[in-house]
């Protein structure tokens, strides 16, 4: 967007985040000429954006709720600044209606959806009722959302088992269960409730389908306030424990071109009902015969976004910076390519012999990869204390290559190189090298229930929740 | 902890008790606290109920022999009564726009040099409208104002140095 001669959308960009992609962000702004203020709270005062950044800004205390995910705290430090834009990354305030109307009514740009907009997809048993009227395919569930346990049980009755009970307020894989058996599906809309309250203080649920063997495959999106879209191709989000997306891959593999297409429809169409403005994933289950069903709309930047920058040439969050200051779409659907594949994988601060228990701490030796077509996106380094206060995103190793095979290879080797050391942290690199060497990743046969297989070890005792 | 030299006049007041019969009592409750409170030799107490205020005055060098009363600040072993001085540092509890106390004897009140008890406003942090006191959090003197009127500021700054102790 920044062509020789053209204006800056922004003056000032505050970031709104923390951790890999405050500093993501930051980077795109200092390229845009746009200049950037970064946030932080008293736990990560050290922050490598705060360095980075033009300005930064202390917003709060540890807490998220105090600092982060407080709004009158970032609208105050944008005020503070005088930054006349807001991007929010992703989690934290990225995905609240509150904010961005917020945001609109104190005259600041939020580089993200309305608050309308947001509300429709927040509002996930509503978005699935929008989905079908504007025709995409769902799974088989309940209409709206489910009154009680009775209702759920109705439900589970009229469309089959397994089912699945989803949050209303949820998304991003978390707030949801899994009923096996009829005797299962009281306790599922329990627990999913009672998950609901406390994440999201909203314990409405819904029922759906629960499909044993599924992909995971979402469409990247760009909308702009004049009713065009594009697409930016599909991503395989299938590599996942407990919901949480561990390695992502584009293009999704072994997808008949007619599906690609139809997806990449079905995904546009969507938004376009919606009134996106601005940047949003589709998500989508892919059974084994390649039917696929709408899951959710996720309207804001992505964790894995970088591996559709990889493979197009597009960088994501300068479109979403564009597209906010009113901007049409520069792009057009045939000027996109996807070219070669590339693979994500995620480092988390977790120890997988130990249930996956963040382990927070003082990092006192930091290597991360580097090479040809090697990204990685990481806040990390020696000295770097990780909270517990957070999530325990460690950063993200990204790579390209002309084709999957080579990919993965690639991400072998730059795997190889990670050395993430401290007092008492553990990392998921490990088990990522495990994934990578699995027969059934390599041949890109597997579906969701690869981590649980894998975790499930040579004893056989699965990953206790891995389906719930 | 009280400003030197000489004798500095200083003055304290409340902002309007609720309720018209329990006003003086209030009042006098103050003044008796207050007066328990600061060592100094007491000038002058002044106690109004038609807008319930509270003028206390007093000498605020040490006095030989004053008890402390503060028995939590003070080391029991100590044979003779000393200064003991110390800084507390009040820093912004949100990111925020700094207004001087909007009751105008408290604005003009808050300076360098003026006691303070723990809940003496020492100013207001506005974030989106909505205004939350600043306050002492501790008995002491002020010692340096680090923002004005109007000041924004981030999460944390600090924005009094008061100086705390018994003697």
């Amino acid at each position: 967007m920044s062509r020789p001669g053209a204006q800056p959308a922004f003056g000032k960009i505050l970031i709104a985040n923390r951790g890999e992609i405050a500093l993501r962000i930051a980077r795109t702004c200092r390229e845009l000429g746009i200049a950037s203020v970064a946030v932080y709270s008293t736990a990560d005062a050290t922050s490598a954006v705060a360095d980075l950044a033009d300005e930064a800004v202390c917003v709060g205390p540890a807490a998220a709720g105090h600092s982060y995910a407080s709004i009158p705290a970032i609208i105050e430090a944008a005020r503070l600044t005088g930054a006349d834009a807001i991007h929010p990354g992703y989690g934290f305030l990225a995905e609240n209606p509150d904010f961005s109307q917020v945001c609109a009514d104190e005259g600041i740009t939020f580089i993200g959806p309305s608050a309308a907009v947001l509300e429709r997809f927040g509002d996930k048993a509503a978005a699935r009722d929008l989905m079908r009227d504007v025709g995409l395919p769902l799974l088989p569930g309940g209409s709206g959302v489910c009154v009680d346990e009775a209702d759920a049980a109705h439900t589970a009755a009229a469309i089959g088992l397994p089912i699945i009970v989803k949050a209303v307020a949820g998304g991003g894989g978390k707030g949801m269960a899994v009923a096996w058996r009829m005797e299962d599906v009281a306790l599922a809309v329990r627990e999913t409730r009672a998950a609901a309250q406390s994440l999201y203080a909203d314990n409405r649920v819904y029922v759906e389908r629960f499909l044993r063997r599924a992909r995971h495959v979402e469409v990247q999106v760009l909308a702009d306030r004049y009713g065009a879209a594009v697409h930016l191709g599909d991503r395989d989000c299938s590599v996942q424990r407990r919901h949480q997306k561990l390695v992502e891959e584009t293009p999704a593999p072994l997808l008949a071109d007619d599906t690609r297409r139809s997806m990449a429809e079905a995904a546009l169409a969507g938004v376009k009902a919606a009134g996106l403005v601005g940047a949003a994933t589709v998500e989508f289950l892919v059974d084994e015969q390649e039917n696929f069903y709408f899951m959710e709309v996720n309207a804001r930047l992505q964790v894995e976004h970088a591996v559709t920058e990889m493979v197009t040439g597009v960088d994501i969050v300068a479109q979403q910076i564009r597209l906010a200051a009113g901007a049409p779409l520069e792009l057009e659907q045939s000027s996109i390519v996807a070219r070669g594949a590339a693979i994500e994988c995620r480092l988390n601060a977790e120890d997988p012999d130990r249930d996956f228990r963040p382990t927070p701490g003082t990092l006192t030796r930091v290597r991360l990869p580097g090479g040809t077509f090697t990204r990685v996106d990481s806040h990390i380094g020696t000295g770097t204390t990780i909270t517990a206060d957070y999530d325990s995103l460690l950063g993200k190793v990204v790579v390209w290559a002309p084709n999957r095979e080579a990919a993965v290879s690639r991400l072998q080797r730059a795997l190889d190189e990670v050395v993430i050391e401290g007092p008492g942290v553990h990392h998921t690199g490990g088990l990522l090298r495990r994934v990578l060497d699995d027969a059934e990743f390599r041949s890109a046969s597997h579906a969701t229930d690869l981590m649980p297989r894998l975790l499930a070890g040579p004893s056989g005792a699965p990953d206790q929740e891995s389906d719930r | 902890m009280i400003p030197a030299p000489g004798t500095t006049p200083s003055h304290f007041s409340r902002a309007n008790e609720p309720g018209s019969t329990g006003a003086l009592d209030a009042l006098a409750d103050h003044a008796r606290g207050l007066a328990h409170q600061f060592h100094g030799r007491l000038l002058q107490v002044t106690i109004e109920s038609g807008d319930c205020r509270l003028e206390v005055e007093w000498d605020p060098s040490p006095v030989a022999g004053a008890t402390p009363q503060h028995s939590a600040e003070t080391v029991p072993s100590e044979p003779t009564p000393t200064t003991r001085t110390g800084r507390h540092i009040v820093t912004a509890s949100r990111v925020g726009t700094f207004h001087v106390p909007r009751h105008r004897d408290e604005a003009a009140g808050i300076q360098p040099g003026v006691p303070v008890r723990p809940d003496t406003v020492l100013g207001e942090l506005e974030a989106m409208h909505v205004h939350l006191p600043v306050l002492a959090g501790t008995a002491g003197v002020v010692a340096e104002m680090l923002v004005h009127d109007g000041q924004m500021v981030p999460y944390a700054q600090p924005l009094f140095i008061l100086e705390t102790g018994t003697s």
